[in-house]
């Protein structure tokens, strides 16, 4: 006698050996063989497009000659140019939330053996985000009535805007930079402190409490982890002598003993101690997990966006994405040494792609963090801060100087 | 001093509270004694301290009103059901006032590997008995619910006051002649 | 309900604030209300609201018969129905005086520590939720959802059961089953270790539980207590030792105990129970493929319409919340004349308003979901 409906004899089995461990079913090895050949396309084209400098420039210069014969003066089509480029880095935090949001929940999926999105653009769900996107624009947009109606929208562009201006100065690659400003990082990290004045706004004109929590929580977490980031970055400063991000990532290429890359990360202890220190205060900075704490869903609900909707709260959304895209490429061009490659024989592969390349493996150790840790406590975090990564700083400050007063001759 | 059988703690008590006696129903399949109200409290106090009950499991209570129609409780055109006149009581019911509350207490001594049970009975117009609070703190939302649902006063509880039932729920719900009112609710 | 208004004993200081946590709250696990006064975000006082899923169970014992009654055990703790059925048969059991076969005891045992690992690992799942690990979760329920197929095999549902019967249960097992349950006690102890490496020790989360919700073994018998929260203080207090129900006494097994009564002890405890299950439930097995037990699984001369004698009966069970009472009165009717469910949640919840006070407001989540309550069975 059987009973039951699912689970009849054969009909539904355990998967326990995929779980034990994914690649003993073939389905997985096969999968695993196609990620491995679609990487080597990517590369192949990658190889192919090569360096996009080397192909902008010339056209540029084509296009400047061919304008200035018709009588137009140069500051004009400097400006056209200007436009344009500002028109492209406008689309990268978009291009990139969407991009991202794809990857995260693919990847969460794997992590926690589900699929995530399948269904929309036919292929693994590749359209889903962007579905996702066009229903949150044409959500209601609701406002709370006893919210402080012009904060409370004023609160999304204020945490947007320098989510966008922020890229501005940072390298893409070989020549890539749309403004190569010579105190970009100084720029970087001051306009990006002024997101935090958009999630306090929030919080505070939500009228709700669990969003004041929220804003107060993000105003003395973001402002604590300004300061450890900030001078995480001092020793690659001081080592560099500059301040110019594309700078800094063109002084680490070459190679130590013709292998080991001049990255700033493979510099002994000081390289490792303030990669591990920027990177953990860019993961608070961005507000993800282990440190989401202004908008911890189990606790405030969901923060400071409690009382956001639509396109309101994927201005926040977007923000926060463009805030990992950054920090990726940051960490990418301070300490892994921007577009340079890993070895010698893999300079085929152009700068940019290597550039783009190393962020995403960092954005990938952002999915990786957030859905592999639980949350820290509000207070525990403010002491991980002070107590801690603070010192630690300034010690790495120390080594830096010593290194660089004593040593730096010696390895040149 | 401790007390290696439950008996031994009843000889004991009997000497001090003349009034307890073993129950004529025992609960199944536990020592079951029965206390008049007014000395619960200084049992349990002397059963605590002295023997080692030191945990309360379940203070409950029952409403020895005497069966009443329940009949009319599951099927729509009796007007007991919803009444909007509260004089209107089920058929073939004691008459109001009747009988008596029994206040229901389990008590666990972890020494003597031993649970026991207190009945004790409460006068059904006044209802009143000694909170077992200052004791047992598990008393604090137990008392409460027994308050809540049978209209018991449990004097010296810090905070007696409604627990499971909303607020416009009027009458105490587990008392056999309870009849609910049509409210705003109801269809 | 509309939500009353709050008169205050004392008016709030000016840096003083009111946050209602629930009754729509995600971690408050179901319509639970905490009123908080709070400054900044430590918490001054706490007022546990219960209630709101009030569905008065209790009186609708008084006018259902006694198999009837049956189903409505089922939506008391809805996650671990099992334990519900048990010990409402036990109370009927005892109050008719009815023997259960000895097939039906281990199958009793069997299925009702399936289910507490079930419900074990729910609270795993949420609780990584409520601290913010979100992976367990889906891990907890991929392991429950065979449980799950386990179930849905034996009795046809997958969350309210009414697998049990007055004097036994209703049916025998299938005939492949018990091959699959022992695919799952196999699989699962791995899955053990794996969560352990995932969450139990990691420092963020043994940072975040260890030193919070601590309570002492006098507090948690003060305030009566049971379950897993109890044994966390390291009070030795197991209803499968301390009165032995469904052949409990004839299965080995070892009851985990904690240490400091912390909230991380409360989380540990329930993690080996979870392995101490998976042993107790092949010993089942092992005992059911013996040739030589009799093959009833309902005892003999039950009446279909059961009326039972005047009297009283109180049977109780180590459900997987804490200990599950139920106390059934008959007046020789075909209803019982009154059915108290002591529910553990109910009584374990009180100490909240104690425990709470001082913590911050990410500590409530913490320690409200080591409690691992379930609103059904609390509010009945």
């Amino acid at each position: 006698m059987k009973t039951g409906r699912l689970l009849t004899g054969t009909q539904r089995n355990w998967p326990t050996e995929l779980w034990e461990s994914p690649l003993s079913l073939p389905t997985y090895r096969r999968a695993f063989f196609l990620l491995i050949m679609l990487g080597l396309g990517g590369l192949a084209s990658v190889w192919f497009i090569g360096e996009i400098s080397d192909r902008i420039n010339p056209l540029y210069d084509f296009a400047k000659t061919y304008l200035e014969g018709l009588g137009i003066p140069l500051f004009l089509i400097q400006l056209a140019w200007t436009i344009i480029k500002a028109g492209i880095l406008l689309m990268v935090p978009v291009v990139n939330a969407i991009c991202v949001v794809w990857w995260e929940r693919k990847i969460s999926a794997h992590m926690q053996s589900r699929l995530g999105p399948m269904y929309v653009g036919g292929w693994h769900g590749w359209l889903q985000t962007i579905a996702d996107s066009i229903k949150l624009l044409l959500k209601e947009d609701i406002t709370p009535n006893l919210a402080d109606k012009k904060i409370h929208l004023l609160a999304t562009a204020v945490a947007l805007a320098p989510a966008i201006a922020a890229f501005a100065p940072v390298s893409f690659g070989k020549e890539l930079v749309y403004a190569d400003i010579d105190i970009g990082i100084l720029y970087v990290f001051a306009v990006s402190g002024i997101s935090v004045f958009g999630i306090i706004m929030a919080g505070w004109a939500s009228a709700n409490k669990y969003s004041m929590l929220g804003g107060l929580r993000a105003a003395a977490q973001m402002v604590s982890y300004e300061i450890p980031r900030t001078f995480s970055v001092v020793p690659v400063i001081m080592l560099c002598g500059t301040l110019n991000i594309a700078a800094i990532a063109e002084a680490q290429s070459g190679y130590l003993f013709g292998f080991l890359p001049r990255w700033f990360i493979f510099y002994p202890v000081v390289g490792q101690i303030a990669f591990i220190v920027f990177l953990i205060a860019s993961v608070a900075e961005t507000n993800r997990v282990p440190f989401d704490i202004p908008e911890a869903e189990s606790e405030l609900v969901a923060g400071f966006s409690t009382e956001y909707s639509g396109i309101k709260f994927s201005m926040f959304f977007l923000a926060e994405y463009s805030y990992v895209l950054i920090s990726a490429l940051l960490i990418s061009a301070f300490f892994l040494g921007g577009g340079s490659p890993l070895l010698p024989s893999l300079s085929f592969i152009p700068s940019w792609a290597w550039f783009i390349g190393k962020a995403l493996f960092i954005i990938f150790c952002f999915l990786w963090f957030r859905w592999t840790f639980p949350r820290f406590r509000v207070d525990r975090l403010m002491d991980f801060n002070w107590k801690f990564l603070f010192p630690l700083t300034l010690i790495n400050i120390l080594l830096a100087g010593i290194w660089s007063a004593e040593i730096k001759h010696m390895v040149k | 001093m401790t007390h290696h059988t439950v008996e031994d703690v009843f000889a004991k008590l009997q000497k001090i509270f003349p009034d307890i006696k073993e129950s004529e129903e025992k609960i199944k399949n536990y020592p079951t004694w029965s206390v008049s109200s007014g000395s619960l409290f200084k049992i349990c106090e002397t059963l605590k301290k002295e023997s080692g009950f030191e945990y309360l499991d379940m203070v409950t209570a029952v409403d020895r009103h005497g069966k009443v129609n329940s009949a009319g409780y599951l099927t729509e055109p009796n007007p007991c059901v919803y009444s909007q006149n509260p004089s209107v009581v089920p058929s073939q019911s004691p008459a109001p006032g009747a009988g008596f509350f029994e206040i229901i207490i389990i008590l666990t001594s972890f020494s003597m590997n031993q649970k026991l049970i207190l009945v004790s009975r409460v006068d059904r117009t006044n209802p009143e008995a000694e909170s077992l609070y200052p004791l047992f703190k598990s008393a604090d939302w137990q008392e409460r619910e027994v308050f809540d649902l049978f209209g018991i006063k449990f004097t010296g509880h810090p905070n007696l006051k409604k627990i499971l039932t909303p607020d416009f729920i009027k009458g105490h719900p587990l008392r056999k002649d309870y009849v609910h009112k049509k409210d705003k609710f109801d269809y | 309900m509309p939500i009353e208004e709050k008169t205050f004993e004392k008016p709030l200081e000016l840096d003083q604030m009111f946050v209602n946590m629930g009754p729509q709250h995600p971690s408050t696990h179901g319509v639970l209300r905490i009123a908080l006064h709070m400054e900044g975000e430590v918490i001054t006082k706490a007022e546990p609201d219960v209630g709101y899923l009030h569905r008065g169970i209790e009186k609708l014992f008084e006018n259902r018969t006694y198999t009837q009654g049956l189903v409505l055990t089922d939506r008391l703790d809805y996650l671990s129905s099992m334990h519900n059925n048990l010990a409402y048969c036990i109370a009927v059991e005892k109050l008719m005086g009815i023997e259960v076969p000895a097939r039906a005891q281990y199958i009793r045992a069997l299925v009702s520590e399936l289910n507490r690992i079930a419900s074990h690992l729910i609270f795993f799942g949420t609780y990584g939720v409520d601290i913010g690990a979100f992976t367990p979760f889906l891990h907890a329920f991929r392991e429950r959802e065979m449980i799950m197929d386990l179930f849905e095999m034996l009795c046809g549902a997958r969350l309210l059961y009414t697998y049990m019967r007055i004097g036994g249960v209703a049916k025998n097992l299938p005939e492949d089953w018990t091959a699959k349950c022992r695919e799952f006690t196999g699989f699962f102890p791995k899955r053990l270790k794996e969560y352990d490496a995932l969450l139990s020790f990691n420092p963020i989360f043994m940072d975040r539980t260890a030193n919070i919700g601590i309570i002492s073994k006098e507090e948690a018998l003060d305030w009566g207590l049971s379950g897993p929260v109890l044994r966390a203080t390291g009070v030795n207090y197991d209803v499968r030792k301390f009165e032995p129900y469904s052949f409990y006494d004839k299965l080995e097994f070892e009851i985990p105990l904690g240490q400091t009564g912390s909230t991380w002890d409360r989380y540990y405890c329930r993690m080996r129970e979870m392995a101490q299950s998976a042993g107790i439930i092949d010993q089942c097995l092992e005992a059911l493929s013996k040739q030589d037990m009799p093959p009833d699984i309902i005892a003999k001369g039950v009446p279909k319409i059961l009326k039972p004698l005047k009297g009283q009966a109180y049977g109780h069970i180590e459900a997987s919340r804490g200990d599950l009472g139920f106390y059934a009165v008959s007046e020789g009717e075909f209803s019982p004349y009154r059915m108290h469910i002591k529910a553990p949640t109910f009584i374990n919840t009180a100490i909240l308003q104690k425990i709470l006070v001082g913590a911050k407001i990410a500590d409530v989540v913490a320690i409200l979901g080591s409690f691992d309550i379930v609103l059904g069975e609390m509010d009945r």
